[in-house]
């Protein structure tokens, strides 16, 4: 089953090198994202994707190289789902809060509800949730307000840094779930950074090894599980148990 | 009725005896806002007087009753204090949240300033701005106003530089969240609790600084007499009439108790 039909990318990224202070946190990582598309980034935690994640969305401008998004709204879900929510705001106000910001267009209050209604829904969530504080909510319940907030703009790009790495096993594998539906039923292109091989290996179609601010290794998630071009790549993988 | 329900459902005695204590004091002097005449009225006739169910502290060497004086001066001591607070408060968020949330160079050169100003005690600092500006009711509300900044921001900063390092500082960036909008909608909602305790010591401490300048005689001006203004006029009577110095003695050890009891209770509800 290949997702990738169209061939243009929404997300070419090539040379890039980024900086922190005087520090380089990337070499020369060259990468793209084809429309419709997950891509899975692995690499223990150091390695840089966090940092990735970061320069694409715009929160780190520092970098040289060629990066050329399709989409002038890239949205982002954040690893800890306790820490990227605002613990003194309602849901209902967070949700919102993309459409009030809309340089696009402007939202009428009952195109507002609506919106909201709809992403609900997609996210799976119930609304009397919307009058609550995040301190209410169960830890799967938030990530699942975090993608909704990012979804609620029609992005066609959401990068999810480590979305499921803080939830329990159980609910990992409803957002993944989730995620896979989204990327089914909106046609998103999903940029998916994680440390756990098998969260990859269950989501995406192709995927990025990096190691040290560095691309080791890219290919579709069949070739790259069952044939492992690089040693840091297999370690990967028996540590996480497949080989 | 608020107050009351509030109260039956946390179980948190400081802040009851603190509300008890304030909401109470309040109320007295409400009362005689409404009901008593003019508390300034000389009256020759009724001079030092002692204590009666008309004149509950009695009376003053101008036949004044002193308890309604004392319940005048709690007012004009609260609006000062109201007025200092909310002087240092406003400008405490605003230059606390720039340094704190910015940070780097900006940072840098605010906290040494605030550290400087805070090395000062803050009635000191109240005192050069008073010679500043000269004496008067006005003039001592921004004095003591401008002294207060440095604690204010001191504790705002400290909590931004926490927050802005939140991803959900991050995150409302990224949905095109002006720096103003994340500033003083998105985080200052989450300072608030820690900022309302302080907003009360600060509170205190500004009651007890009016009344200490007005008592060395740079603070408010006749007729606008504050607790401290009444305790300076009875100096000469200490012995003599100690009511003149009860009065408005007690009232500062009121305010000031309750209002600490309150700031303690809200500290430990966060």
């Amino acid at each position: 089953m290949e997702a990738v039909q169209a061939k243009d990318n929404i997300l070419t990224i090539e040379g890039l090198n980024v900086f922190y202070g005087k520090k380089q946190a990337l070499f020369d990582v060259s990468l793209s994202v084809e429309k419709g598309e997950i891509l899975g980034i692995a690499g223990e935690s150091g390695c840089g994707k966090s940092t990735l994640a970061k320069t694409i969305v715009g929160m780190n401008k520092n970098y040289s190289g060629k990066m050329e998004l399709q989409t002038l709204d890239p949205q982002m879900i954040f690893q800890d789902p306790y820490a990227s929510l605002n613990p003194a705001k309602r849901i209902g106000w967070q949700l919102k809060e993309p459409l009030r910001l809309d340089r696009r267009r402007k939202w009428s209050v009952a195109e507002q509800e609506e919106r909201i209604r709809a992403v609900l829904q997609q996210v799976e969530l119930p609304e009397t949730l919307l009058d609550r504080f995040p301190s209410q909510l169960s830890g799967g319940q938030r990530q699942r307000v975090a993608i909704g907030i990012a979804l609620m703009r029609s992005p066609s790009l959401v990068i999810a840094d480590e979305p499921v790495s803080a939830l329990d096993v159980t609910i990992q594998a409803q957002v993944l779930k989730l995620l896979q539906h989204l990327h089914d039923s909106l046609g998103l292109s999903l940029l998916f950074i994680s440390h756990d091989l098998r969260v990859i290996w269950q989501l995406c179609d192709r995927v990025i090894v990096m190691k040290e601010g560095k691309v080791l290794e890219e290919g579709t998630v069949g070739e790259v599980y069952r044939h492992p071009r690089h040693e840091y790549t297999k370690t990967l993988l028996s540590a996480a148990g497949i080989i | 009725m608020a107050v009351i329900r509030y109260l039956k459902r946390h179980d948190n005695a400081y802040l009851r005896a603190g509300l008890i204590i304030t909401l109470g004091l309040l109320l007295l002097v409400l009362l005689n806002r409404l009901f008593a005449g003019d508390v300034n009225a000389m009256d020759a006739s009724s001079k030092n007087l002692g204590i009666s169910l008309a004149h509950p502290m009695g009376t003053d060497k101008f036949g004044r009753d002193i308890f309604g004086r004392v319940m005048y001066g709690t007012r004009v001591s609260l609006m000062i204090a109201a007025g200092t607070v909310a002087i240092g408060v406003i400008s405490g968020i605003v230059i606390g949240a720039f340094a704190g949330y910015f940070g780097g160079i900006l940072d840098t050169v605010i906290s040494r300033i605030v550290d400087a100003l805070f090395a000062f005690p803050s009635i000191l600092l109240a005192l050069v701005f008073v010679s500043l500006l000269g004496t008067g009711t006005w003039q001592l509300v921004l004095s003591l106003g401008i002294a207060f900044i440095p604690s204010f921001a001191r504790i705002v900063r400290a909590e931004y530089l926490r927050a802005s390092a939140r991803d959900y500082v991050a995150s409302a960036r990224l949905q095109g969240a002006s720096h103003l909008r994340v500033m003083f909608v998105h985080i200052l909602p989450n300072v608030k609790s820690v900022l309302l305790s302080s907003i009360m010591i600060g509170f205190n401490n500004a009651v007890l600084a009016e009344a200490g300048l007005s008592f060395l005689g740079i603070g408010t001006k006749p007729p606008f007499d504050s607790l401290g203004q009444m305790l300076n006029d009875a100096r000469g009577q200490i012995l003599l009439r100690p009511l003149l110095v009860l009065g408005p003695g007690i009232t500062i050890i009121l305010l000031v108790l309750g209002f600490s009891l309150i700031g303690e209770g809200l500290r430990k509800e966060v």
